[in-house]
């Protein structure tokens, strides 16, 4: 198991915000992840731990998933 | 000739009636366009009606057809097309005020196909903004609702065509599909949603949403109309069938299923649970119904499924939001707050996670092609629930809490991470009076085997027979759209 983590809060967005390089963001939008109010994304917080989830699997020496095919056959 | 008597029917019908001369073309324009102009102000249906070049095209059509020029089944149907199609010289939106003055001067690929066929394009269908969402709703065109019962939601992302095509204002139309956005809503309308294999129809020109998981998808009143629309549209892959013909004879094509061959595989777990009772009885029946008729059915393991959403949300976000920050500088603030969320939330999704996401999809791929060596096709509901009502956020099935968009695409989703040809088709009606769907997915590149057998399975629900085509002719079930 992965190390327990402290809660995101909205100051460690807005730290990246101001030290990475990304688009900006208004603070509603980071509301909507740290306490979110539509029912598409469960919020960062929730994301965060279900990747932990992914992080333990053992997958091996499988690659990433590309095309099924890029045989398309010209006209 | 009255306009419910044309605009209830299928391609397969109209077709034959455009070659015995008893309308043209120009008919079925006109008598498609009344019913749009009918009933779209409470449908919210299309964002744009393409009068003019539908009239265009209807009266060239009608033309070519009467001096002996006939191309095939689609010359002279007319449809419809999602708002993520580019359209030559026609508003472009992708459902969102950050397009709301593109017009493009290059049809998308698959619209050139189908226009090539002799289609008639009505215009550009209502959708979630930019597809992103399952459950259709759109704070600047409007939310589509239902056509079954107009205080619930019809489904999305591709909420119009699914709507669309339910209340007869396109005989067909296309949409898209990253999570079910295809299947989710043709389910909850009552009508045919099918989705081919990953790569089968060629996206160029189709404003991407997430180009690691978006397949195009067709919306028919029936499974031949899918077959003759999907043909139509479908690439040929060097040593994989079928294959695009001159002719496309979809009756004699799908009514020669050999029923004694084929297996059908029923997931342990995960697709039959936390669903609506009466739909599982719906899907059950459908499975009967394989089995009384010498389909081998038989219980198969799927990939453990509990982290599939996750899966699919950490390759959808950093995509959808790498697309968009072309416009993101200028037009952050055009954006819907839920999808300004998604994209937000696609920032901050750590690299590694990313590819970890794509390995663990393309783990799936491997266990699903292996489940495949033991059955030709896979059953399952479409959805958990029938059409939610509008401005819910949550449903609790079986004492448990879940989004509406998750349960909304919660038995799709996996099948753009596998990248299978699934289709789903209705299965009933449930008491509450909304159309129920079961999903039927097939072999990668095996989609006529899925289409034959979702016709099979169409002949004996009789879906079409018994419902079809009830909200025109009904006045009961007419729900005051047009009141």
């Amino acid at each position: 198991m992965g190390k327990e983590r402290r809660p995101l809060t909205k100051a460690t967005l807005e730290n990246i915000l101001a030290e990475f390089p990304t688009h900006e963001w208004a603070d509603s939008d980071l509301n909507e992840l740290v306490s979110p109010k539509h029912g598409v994304i469960s919020g960062f917080q929730q994301i965060n731990l279900d990747t932990q989830k992914l992080v333990e699997l053992d997958l091996k020496d499988i690659e990433p998933a590309g095309m099924l095919s890029t045989d398309v056959e010209k006209k | 000739m009255k306009n419910f008597t044309l605009t209830d029917k299928p391609i397969t019908e109209l077709a034959t009636m455009i070659q015995k001369g008893i309308v043209s073309p120009i008919d079925l324009a006109d008598a498609f366009l009344r019913q749009i102009e009918t009933i779209n102000n409470a449908l919210k249906a299309y964002i744009t009606v393409a009068e003019e070049k539908a009239h265009l095209a209807a009266q060239e059509a009608t033309e070519q057809i009467r001096k002996g020029n006939y191309l095939g089944m689609l010359h002279g149907i007319p449809y419809a097309c999602k708002d993520l199609f580019q359209t030559r010289d026609i508003l472009t939106t992708g459902g969102s005020r950050v397009l709301a003055e593109w017009i493009p001067d290059t049809d998308a690929d698959a619209i050139q196909k189908l226009n090539a066929s002799g289609g008639v394009l009505l215009g550009k269908l209502n959708q979630h903004e930019f597809a992103y969402g399952a459950t259709g709703e759109n704070d600047h065109f409007g939310t589509v609702p239902n056509p079954w019962d107009l205080s619930c939601l019809a489904g999305g992302s591709s909420s119009g065509s699914a709507a669309a095509v339910a209340a007869g204002l396109a005989v067909y139309a296309l949409g898209t599909d990253t999570g079910g956005s295809t299947r989710a809503p043709a389910a909850l309308c009552g009508v045919v949603g099918l989705k081919p294999t990953y790569g089968r129809i060629a996206l160029k020109g189709v404003i991407p949403y997430c180009w690691s998981l978006d397949h195009i998808g067709i919306f028919t009143r029936s499974t031949i109309d899918a077959y003759v629309v999907y043909k139509t549209l479908a690439q040929n892959i060097k040593g994989k069938a079928p294959l695009q013909r001159k002719t496309v004879e979809p009756l004699s094509d799908l009514a020669c299923l050999d029923t004694g061959k084929l297996r059908i595989g029923i997931p342990r777990s995960f697709f039959y649970e936390k669903m609506d009772p009466e739909i599982l009885e719906s899907v059950k029946g459908v499975i009967r119904e394989f089995e009384e008729n010498r389909f081998e059915v038989m219980d198969i393991d799927m990939p453990p499924m509990e982290n599939t959403r996750t899966v699919s949300l950490l390759i959808q976000l950093p995509e959808v939001l790498s697309y968009h920050s072309r416009y993101l500088p200028e037009k952050r603030g055009l954006y819907g707050e839920d999808m300004r969320g998604g994209m937000a939330l696609g920032q901050f999704i750590l690299a590694e996670n990313y590819i970890r996401a794509k390995r663990v999809m393309q783990e799936y791929r491997l266990h699903i092609e292996q489940t495949f060596e033991d059955v030709d096709m896979i059953i399952t509901p479409a959805c958990p629930i029938t059409a939610p009502k509008i401005g819910s956020r949550f449903i609790t099935v079986e004492g448990e809490k879940e989004p509406i968009g998750n349960a909304i695409t919660r038995f799709t989703s996996f099948f753009n991470l596998t990248g299978n040809p699934a289709i789903s088709i209705p299965c009933g009606m449930h008491s509450n009076g909304l159309p129920m769907g079961v999903q039927l997915v097939g072999r990668h590149f095996e989609e006529d085997q899925l289409l034959k057998s979702a016709h099979f399975l169409e002949k004996q629900i009789g879906w079409y027979q018994k419902y079809d085509g009830m909200i025109q002719k009904d006045p009961s079930k007419r729900l005051k759209i047009d009141a």
